[in-house]
């Protein structure tokens, strides 16, 4: 029985009460936050007073080694620009923004981190405690289908219960699609029960029913780099025209702003335009063809239909 | 592949040289070798000093790391994932450069934040009529493993941050005001209840248990095939025994030969080499019945640079060895041997700080004190027990020991 080289000393640092300081304030942000775990959590984006039209959007981004230096920048700041331009901009009406950050499921402590839906900028303060684990592995791909399982399976969003409005769902990173998500996974990572392993086809069609899912391939990001071709070869097969092709990672706000203007019917020439010099390249870059017509729902269609 | 494998067991209340003899045993065969831990927790403090003057106080890490051995931590070991980090980052910066491996059975239990806040909650309320813990929540987190609800094991480390938050979050919501209420603590102070509160805390736990699933390897006790020589370290001693001592000031774990005898079986060892350890003198740290307990220390040469005071455990305290009762005890726990007959085992008897003595050691033996040369309180006791071989420590390093067969003895 030695001395108790350990006891007061961890919890003076945990604790909130030394020193007048927030414990947040205390600690770097090391590790996975407990109130962006998604094991056994639901997310939900309700209409209210103030945003009687909600409309869900998902952003999850690569935090994985592969990204290096760019995933830093992104998260600490092309986030909350993202969140600003879409609240400035408003390509749908009262936007209830949603940010995750993605890791790998096979070898990662935290494979995904969600914040809540925040119609303001009060999703900063989520924003920050994202944990850049700067992980991933040897393989080549990310878990960039566990934001699509989660918003499947664990987002009530009324956009759609209410309104048969799609919310979106971006995912941004560098590497190539998975190709399946493990039971073993699941039941980590979100405390599910699957009886197989789901493809990522399947979870596809599963979180299509409910949202319009994009892609945004980081170019610049070291896997990118070196493999381009392979990683949009495999995005546009699963995604089709709705991979986005991200040349300038600074410019992340343009261009998922226009992609959502565009998937609701503006005209892509146009909102391509409507950016500034260099910004309108990296847009029309990131289009490529994406057309509008998948904006409206089958419903919205049928609802059209009918005059009161 | 060996099939004899050593044991180091402490006879008394702790501190009785653990450390040093494991070093002694495993250090012949260095990176070959690995070092059991098959009871207690990182409250263990076993000290190892090498000959070439680098010392360590083990807690987490088998005694047998700087001599380059593997530590093997048994389902009886329970673990502390940030006092592993600590203790790891402390053996790399004392410039053991490439630490050792460390395997750990996947059903150890594992210390959470809250049976550390909940120890010490427990022994502050508890105030004058302390139980001499550590506060590092042993005894809370054994406790908690009996409720499958709440168990967490090293496997449960395995599944990710995300579901060690989840859990960890129930022990706080669930499991802790429940065990408030068994501990009689009605109200918390503001400080312990934003400890209790902070998402900064369990954030920065989870992330140490997170790194310790890392930083160790897992393994079943046929790791120990593997290894030319497999050494069992002990901790605490046979009186603080949870049957065996004197309830409540005991740890709660089986300090003697029941835990070494079910790894040892698990792993397929045919025999093993029993060694009990005891200072010249007795000593107790923290709280609980000390028989015969001396003023002071009752030799001039006693220097102890391990046992620092602190708020749990209070300081190291006194007696002359009684040999009536350290020959109860000893015999048995050895009989506890004899529930195994696959397993062939021999008793030995390690006599350590012999050095401190000067030229008369005291000792009480049928109630009555006496007067030996050091060597010759050794040699008896060694006798008294039939030990098969009896080790004497001269000292702090692993070259001050000598082993000195007894032809005839049985064990």
């Amino acid at each position: 029985m030695g001395g108790a080289r350990w006891d007061e000393d961890d919890w003076k640092r945990a604790s909130a009460a030394t020193a007048g300081k927030r414990t947040e304030d205390i600690f770097a942000a090391s590790g996975m936050h407990p109130s962006l775990n998604p094991y056994g959590v639901n997310r939900e984006s309700r209409d209210s007073l103030v945003n009687p039209e909600s409309n869900a959007i998902i952003i999850g981004l690569d935090v994985t080694g592969s990204m290096g230096i760019i995933a830093d920048t992104m998260a600490r700041e092309g986030l909350g620009i993202l969140v600003e331009e879409i609240l400035k901009r408003k390509p749908v009406s009262d936007p209830h923004i949603l940010a995750c950050g993605i890791g790998d499921a096979y070898c990662d402590d935290a494979p995904l981190q969600v914040t809540q839906f925040e119609a303001d900028i009060r999703i900063a303060d989520q924003l920050k405690m994202i944990w850049l684990e700067k992980g991933g592995g040897g393989n080549s791909h990310e878990s960039y289908h566990l934001p699509w399982y989660f918003a499947a399976q664990h987002t009530q969003i009324d956009c759609f219960e209410k309104r048969s409005k799609k919310g979106y769902l971006f995912t941004v990173g560098d590497e190539e699609p998975p190709e399946e998500l493990l039971a073993a996974h699941a039941k980590a990572i979100f405390g599910d029960s699957l009886q197989r392993d789901l493809s990522v086809h399947e979870l596809l069609t599963l979180v299509s029913r409910s949202y319009h899912v994009f892609h945004v391939v980081v170019e610049e990001g070291n896997y990118a780099r070196a493999y381009l071709p392979q990683v949009l070869d495999k995005w546009k097969k699963l995604l089709g025209q709705r991979v986005l092709r991200l040349k300038d990672y600074r410019r992340l706000a343009e261009v998922v702003v226009s992609a959502i203007e565009v998937n609701e019917g503006r005209d892509r020439e146009a909102v391509t335009r409507s950016w500034s010099g260099d910004t309108s390249v990296v847009v029309a870059h990131a289009l490529g063809t994406l057309p509008a017509t998948t904006a409206t729902s089958t419903v919205d269609k049928l609802r059209a239909l009918v005059r009161f | 592949m060996q099939h004899t494998a050593k044991v180091v067991i402490g006879a008394n209340y702790g501190d009785e040289g653990k450390g040093l003899m494991t070093d002694y045993y495993v250090a012949p065969a260095g990176a070959d070798g690995i070092v059991v831990r098959f009871n207690g927790g990182a409250q263990a403090g076993h000290t190892v000093t090498t000959p070439d003057g680098r010392r360590h106080v083990f807690s987490h890490f088998g005694s047998g790391s700087l001599a380059g051995a593997a530590t093997f931590l048994s389902r009886h070991f329970v673990c502390h994932p940030s006092l592993f980090l600590k203790e790891a980052a402390t053996l790399a910066a004392a410039g053991l450069a490439g630490l050792p491996p460390v395997f750990v059975d996947e059903r150890a239990p594992v210390s959470t934040l809250y049976d550390i806040l909940l120890n010490q909650l427990a022994e502050r309320a508890r105030g004058g009529g302390r139980h001499g813990s550590c506060g590092m929540g042993f005894g809370e987190t054994i406790a908690r493993n009996l409720d499958p609800d709440f168990a967490l094991t090293v496997a449960d480390l395995r599944q990710g941050a995300g579901y060690l938050l989840h859990r960890l979050a129930t022990i706080r919501d669930r499991y802790v005001p429940r065990r408030l209420a068994e501990l009689g603590i009605a109200a918390l102070d503001a400080e312990s209840a934003a400890r209790l509160a902070s998402d900064a805390a369990l954030q920065s736990y989870a992330h140490a248990a997170m790194q310790f699933r890392r930083a160790t390897r897992p393994a079943r006790p046929a790791i120990l095939a593997d290894y030319a020589l497999a050494v069992f370290e002990g901790a605490q001693g046979l009186l603080l025994d949870q049957e065996r001592g004197a309830f409540p000031w005991v740890t709660r774990s089986h300090t003697g030969i029941r835990n070494a005898l079910d790894v040892a079986a698990e792993a397929g060892l045919t025999a093993l080499d029993v060694s009990y350890v005891t200072r010249a003198y007795l000593t107790r740290h923290g709280a609980g019945p000390l028989p015969g307990e001396l003023p002071g220390p009752p030799y001039a040469g006693i220097h102890d640079a391990t046992n620092v005071p602190n708020e749990f455990q209070g300081s190291l305290r006194f007696a002359h060895l009684d040999l009536d009762l350290l020959e109860r005890s000893i015999r048995t726990d050895f009989a506890d041997t004899r529930a195994c007959p696959g397993i062939a085992t021999t008793l030995n008897l390690a006599v350590s700080c012999l050095d401190q003595l000067g030229p008369d050691a005291h000792y009480l033996e049928g109630g009555a004190l006496k007067t030996a040369a050091p060597g010759a309180l050794a040699e008896h006791l060694g006798q008294r027990l039939g030990a098969k071989v009896l080790y004497t420590a001269w000292g702090p390093q692993r070259n001050t020991v000598r082993a000195n067969a007894r032809p005839g003895a049985c064990g």
